[in-house]
């Protein structure tokens, strides 16, 4: 991988330190840090990363007020030409909020705020990585559903769902776009490393 | 001019903060009461020439920025 991936910063995001030394220490990766006042993305980044923690208090919705700034719209139109966008909790919120991905993340079935380790299914295996979100409930309309299912982009779904997500969606993987609730950065010397290895593949 | 919007849950989507509250009623013994709807109303003052101006702005706002589609409904008035 020649060039630079890019981290979005903003104010609340939590797991952009995590995220630079998972991405440092398993793959020599180097970050460049875009704060979300900036209006376009710097030139040549092979890859984007939305981490988790809170956006702007989360006020609205999780991860909406992010989803319309500046910085997100130039995210938009990059990853619509292909740039590969990684979006962790609350970067997955933001991802549904602009779109990119489809459905939305609202608050868990029992009204808690959930934090621990989840069994995962990925890729017929199961993996284990951290949960911690309170608005993590995946919702979609049926029709949504099924096209995620019938199109394989169900990228991680939870073996013992914590939330209520319909269909057990943890994650998604639509094209060049991959979005989350568990924290692969948090177990980055486990199996959030081939979460992390899958994203960086695709950045070339 | 003033406006108002209110949101609220597509009836299909779950709002566990709702039942919370229902359960919390039911156990003060309000028996009576059989359901529980949360929405959220915004008052926006707008700068504009007329009603239709203005509605037509905030109709705009709700589908961008206030509302989730996905999630959510919307419906707006004129406040006097």
């Amino acid at each position: 991988m020649s060039s630079k991936l890019g981290l979005v910063r903003f104010p609340g995001s939590n797991c952009d330190k995590d995220t630079e030394r998972a991405l440092s220490e398993l793959f020599n990766v180097t970050v460049e840090w875009i704060d979300f006042r900036e209006t376009r993305l710097p030139n040549g980044l092979c890859g984007l990363v939305l981490p988790g923690g809170f956006s702007f208090g989360d006020a609205l919705r999780a991860g909406a007020l992010a989803a319309r700034t500046k910085i997100i719209h130039d995210v938009i139109n990059k990853a619509k030409s292909g740039l590969p966008v990684l979006g962790v909790c609350n970067g997955f919120q933001i991802l549904c909020e602009t779109e990119l991905l489809p459905g939305v993340l609202l608050r868990n079935k029992d009204a808690r705020f959930v934090c621990r380790h989840v069994d995962l299914c990925y890729q017929n295996q199961t993996i284990r990585m951290p949960i911690a979100h309170g608005e993590g409930r995946y919702f979609a309309d049926e029709d949504t559903v099924k096209k995620l299912q019938d199109n394989g982009e169900v990228y991680l779904s939870y073996t013992q769902n914590p939330n209520g997500s319909v269909a057990d969606i943890a994650g998604l993987k639509v094209g060049n776009i991959m979005g989350m609730m568990p924290h692969p950065e948090r177990a980055y010397r486990e199996d959030g490393a081939k979460i992390l290895k899958d994203f960086l593949g695709s950045c070339q | 001019m003033k406006f108002e919007i209110i949101i609220a849950k597509k009836s299909e989507v779950l709002d566990p903060e709702a039942r919370a509250i229902l359960g919390s009623l039911h156990s003060l013994g309000y028996e009576a009461v059989s359901d529980c709807l949360i929405s959220r109303r915004f008052v926006l003052d707008v700068n504009c020439q007329s009603q239709e101006e203005g509605m037509k702005l905030i109709h705009e706002i709700g589908q961008k920025v206030l509302a989730n589609p996905v999630s959510e409904t919307f419906e707006v008035r004129h406040v006097l």
